[in-house]
């Protein structure tokens, strides 16, 4: 054989080494017959006794571009916030549990808070926190008009009467409101620290407070860690607060979350133990990791939803009301449960579950026949097209092309046939807010752990407008329904009202919401006490490392 | 020639100021909301908040007032506020920037090395095995996408054989040193922590290998054809059959005139590698220009995108004056007054 065919031969030898290496990275090998078995929500703690100080090394592709609480809403900044702040109260499986503030008493029938607070809560700076900062903390946090400042609409003033009592009056009775202050955008900040800084509370803060620069790399918190170090597209370090007031003190010296963009390296550095916890890995990655020995997963449970809506504003076939209940018996759920990964639920509506006045899940089934039967009642039996516009990314691993490509799949055996448009998420978002997509696919994440913000959904509220076109007076109503259940104290009577809500949603809704999915959490198997939360990830401080 | 430098710097400075024009109404001509892309679904909903929103970045104004406003805090070095980090530009830049310019040099010295060699081999051993080797190596080179080899590589000699350290500028375990200059491997060595240095260098060398296959693979094929147009050059046979020494011929007559189509290759490429690449920065969680500039460019993140606009166009001038000024340097025929 010449040379040049010896040279050619090598080449494509390589070539075809090159090719099934590729092919099987990302299999792994296990060393032994035992396999892991993923845990759902809290670990258990187990022996040998953790390790006490060093660093825990967290992989992370962030959302979050800064701390200031009254500024930062992202999902990931907030279980930073949780860590390095506290807040009024906390919010545990449903339940609202004292925190700073020890106890609280209403007056006016709800319409007013008043709270007693700890006397040994203490800042990293060492002062005692008082009412006084809780009264700053809120009210520069609603004067700044930053991007979660919409938390704490329903209050009306934020007052210290003394140094451990603060009163709070709302406009209206609102049963949601204790759990808005559970949310880490509720922080306390030690006021001193943030004036010294350029903060204000003023009522024109968001023209004069310039603290946000500090606040986003610093903390004024009394949380178990404070943060020292945030370099934009680095990494996060926190610092354990020597001083911390609370019984479950820091475990770790430092806790440090290192920007690791892409998933599958992400992936590798876990396996390979050179980070501790990886905190976005994907649906199929949680599959194959299932019998790795060098990995413990988590499947994380979320409020978050998936659905697809009609925009009724818009003149079509589409838009008809009747048209989306024939969308609902279309859609396959259980294949939709698979492609969003394992861990899945369908909910009934938009209260998902986890959630007061959650229905039971998975409960919707596919039928074919009855869609056809819709339609044709409608006069829809030849079908039609709409377009379908979807964000071109994944969210909660949830990836919306699948999504949309099985979802054109389903309506196309009931003769609607969707034109998939995927979008750049900025170019969505904006085409969200004109209220122009005639049908759309997404995702919407509580803003709080209380179905209030699930009311959203509602004529009136931000989806509602933005996708559905529903307006205000749409449904006079349900929108009643809707104010009585932010005003109804009773848990009992307020799911009646919530499960009231859902039915008529169902029934004559423009959304058919079709998944809440799971995150998936991966950890080196010395790490433990993992809290997962569906509003802010993951308890830091519950984090620990056995020897 | 001093005067010619000079000319060159003011045409950069005349191009440069026509760039602020052409970004700044391009990014603007973008008919999507930036406030839509900050904010959540409920706050963008409340106009309260877009208007503070608006206001607090200054969008609220008129293009041109905003333009006035952005060219004047130029002249003062205030490459203004970045929406998504929050920072001033010109610190992102500052912090940034070295990452990819120690990712960009190694990458160019492995292209130059590695490619420059294999083409030069390629071309004196024509039609023998190396030839066919360089020539199939070369193709692959090119064809390879980066963010595929980025993970083939990662996951052959980090994850399987452990030749090689994961992603990051430093392993994850150990403290960056003192931020003294921004280069990394310069900061470890101020700091005097050689073994610092050695896990940076060692964390470099996965990326700026596959930063450099594409133009490895380039300025293979390149310098290859080129010297061996060279090498049919009626002056070269004739040094040669006047008996001239083949390493006289070779670095005498040969590659001063063969390589230098190769020096405008690694000037552009150079240039280019140091525009960052979002896909090498991702997979290996490298710090650099690439991923900044990108999640710039995604977030309509106006003031980022100026500024890295400008970086880049300021860097890509300068790298291509040096080329010109190298080949006057490399030809004696090359002469600029």
């Amino acid at each position: 054989m010449s040379n040049r065919k010896w040279a050619g031969l090598i080449s494509i030898l390589v070539l075809i080494v090159v090719v099934v290496a590729a092919g099987c990275a990302g299999t792994t090998t296990t060393t032994s017959g035992a396999s892991t078995t993923p845990t759902t929500g809290e670990t258990p703690t187990t022996s040998p006794p953790p390790v006490a100080g060093g660093t825990f090394t967290i992989a992370i592709q962030p959302q979050y571009t800064g701390f200031d609480p009254a500024h930062a809403s992202e999902i990931d900044g907030m279980m930073v916030n949780y860590t390095t702040y506290d807040t009024l109260v906390r919010a545990q499986n449903g339940e609202i549990l004292p925190w700073v503030a020890e106890s609280w008493t209403t007056e006016e029938g709800g319409k007013v808070y008043v709270f007693k607070l700890r006397t040994d809560v203490t800042f990293n700076t060492g002062k005692t926190l008082t009412a006084d900062d809780v009264a700053f903390s809120f009210t520069r946090f609603k004067n700044v008009k930053g991007n979660p400042s919409f938390q704490l609409d329903p209050v009306e003033s934020t007052v210290a009467v003394d140094p451990t009592t603060v009163k709070i009056t709302l406009k209206s009775v609102d049963a949601s409101f204790l759990a808005r202050l559970a949310v880490p955008t509720c922080a306390i900040t030690e006021a001193a620290v943030v004036k010294e800084h350029g903060g204000t509370d003023a009522a024109d803060a968001d023209k004069t407070d310039t603290a946000q620069a500090w606040l986003d790399t610093n903390s004024a918190g009394s949380g178990p860690y404070t943060l020292t170090e945030y370099v934009n597209k680095q990494q996060v370090v926190l610092t354990a607060n020597k001083s911390y007031w609370g019984t479950d003190k820091p475990k770790f010296d430092k806790i440090v979350l290192k920007q690791i963009d892409d998933v599958n390296t992400q992936k590798l550095l876990l396996q390979k133990g050179e980070v501790d916890f990886a905190i976005n890995l994907t649906a199929d990655q949680a599959k194959e990791l299932k019998t790795d020995t060098s990995v413990k997963l988590v499947f994380a449970p979320t409020l978050d939803i998936f659905h697809i809506v009609q925009n009724r504003s818009i003149a079509g076939p589409a838009s008809k009301p009747e048209v989306w209940q024939a969308v609902r018996y279309a859609l396959d759920y259980e294949g939709l449960r698979l492609l969003c990964g394992e861990g899945t639920k369908s909910p009934y509506s938009v209260i998902p579950e986890g959630m007061l006045g959650a229905k039971p899940v998975d409960t919707a089934t596919q039928d074919i026949a009855k869609a056809k039967e819709i339609l044709a009642q409608a006069g829809l039996a030849d079908g039609f097209t709409v377009d379908c516009e979807f964000p071109a990314l994944a969210i909660d691993g949830v990836d919306f092309s699948l999504i949309a490509q099985k979802m054109q799949e389903d309506l196309g055996k009931v003769g609607i046939t969707l034109n998939l448009k995927p979008e750049e998420i900025g170019l969505f978002l904006d085409r969200m807010r004109s209220s122009k997509m005639p049908t759309a696919i997404s995702m919407w994440g509580p803003d709080y752990p209380d179905p209030q913000s699930q009311m959203a959904f509602l004529p009136g509220g931000p989806p509602a407008i933005n996708y559905a076109g529903w307006r205000a007076g749409a449904d006079p109503e349900l929108e009643a329904l809707g104010v009585q259940s932010a005003q109804e104290l009773d848990p009992t009577k307020r799911v009646a009202i919530l499960e009231q809500i859902q039915d008529d949603l169902v029934n004559t809704g423009p959304y058919v919401v079709f998944a809440q999915p799971t995150r998936y959490y991966g950890s080196t198997p010395q790490v433990d006490g993992v809290k997962p939360d569906p509003v802010f990830m993951l308890d830091l401080n519950s984090l620990i490392k056995a020897q | 020639m001093i005067k010619y430098i000079v000319r060159r710097l003011l045409a950069i400075v005349v191009i440069m100021f026509g760039v602020t024009i052409v970004a700044f109404v391009v990014t603007r001509l973008v008919p999507i909301d930036p406030s839509a892309r900050f904010l959540g679904e409920k706050a963008a909903s409340n106009p309260v908040i877009v208007a503070a929103f608006k206001a607090r970045w200054g969008l609220d104004q008129p293009l041109y007032v905003q333009y006035l406003v952005y060219m004047k805090n130029l002249l003062h070095g205030d490459l203004g506020v970045s929406l998504t980090t929050r920072q001033n530009v010109l610190h992102d830049l500052r912090t940034y920037f070295p990452a990819t310019i120690e990712l960009a040099t190694a990458a160019i010295l492995i292209s130059a090395i590695l490619g420059g060699l294999t083409g030069i081999t390629a071309a004196w051993w024509r039609g023998k095995w190396f030839d066919s080797a360089a020539r199939a190596g070369s193709l692959l080179g090119v064809s390879i996408p980066g963010f595929w080899l980025s993970l083939i590589v990662l996951y052959i000699f980090y994850y399987r054989l452990g030749w090689f350290p994961g992603p990051g500028q430093l392993s994850a375990n150990l403290e960056p040193p003192p931020p003294v200059t921004g280069f990394m491997l310069l900061d470890c060595l101020i700091a005097g922590d050689f073994s610092l240095f050695l896990n940076a260098l060692w964390h470099l060398v996965l990326p700026a290998f596959v930063l450099a296959s594409f133009s490895a693979g380039l300025i293979a094929r390149t310098s290859r054809s080129s010297l061996l147009e060279v090498m049919q050059q009626d002056y070269v046979r004739t040094a040669h059959a006047k008996g001239m020494e083949t390493r006289n011929l070779l670095f005498r007559h040969i590659l001063p005139n063969g390589l230098i189509p190769t020096v405008t290759l690694l000037g552009l490429a150079y240039g280019t590698m140091l525009g960052g690449t979002v896909f090498v920065e991702t997979i290996f969680a490298w710090p650099g220009l690439g991923r900044y500039a990108y999640q710039a460019s995604a977030a309509l993140d106006f003031p980022a995108i100026m500024g890295v606009t400008l970086l880049f166009t300021l860097t890509y001038a300068l790298v291509n004056l040096v080329v010109d000024l190298m080949y006057a340097a490399l030809d004696p025929r090359v002469v600029y007054k």
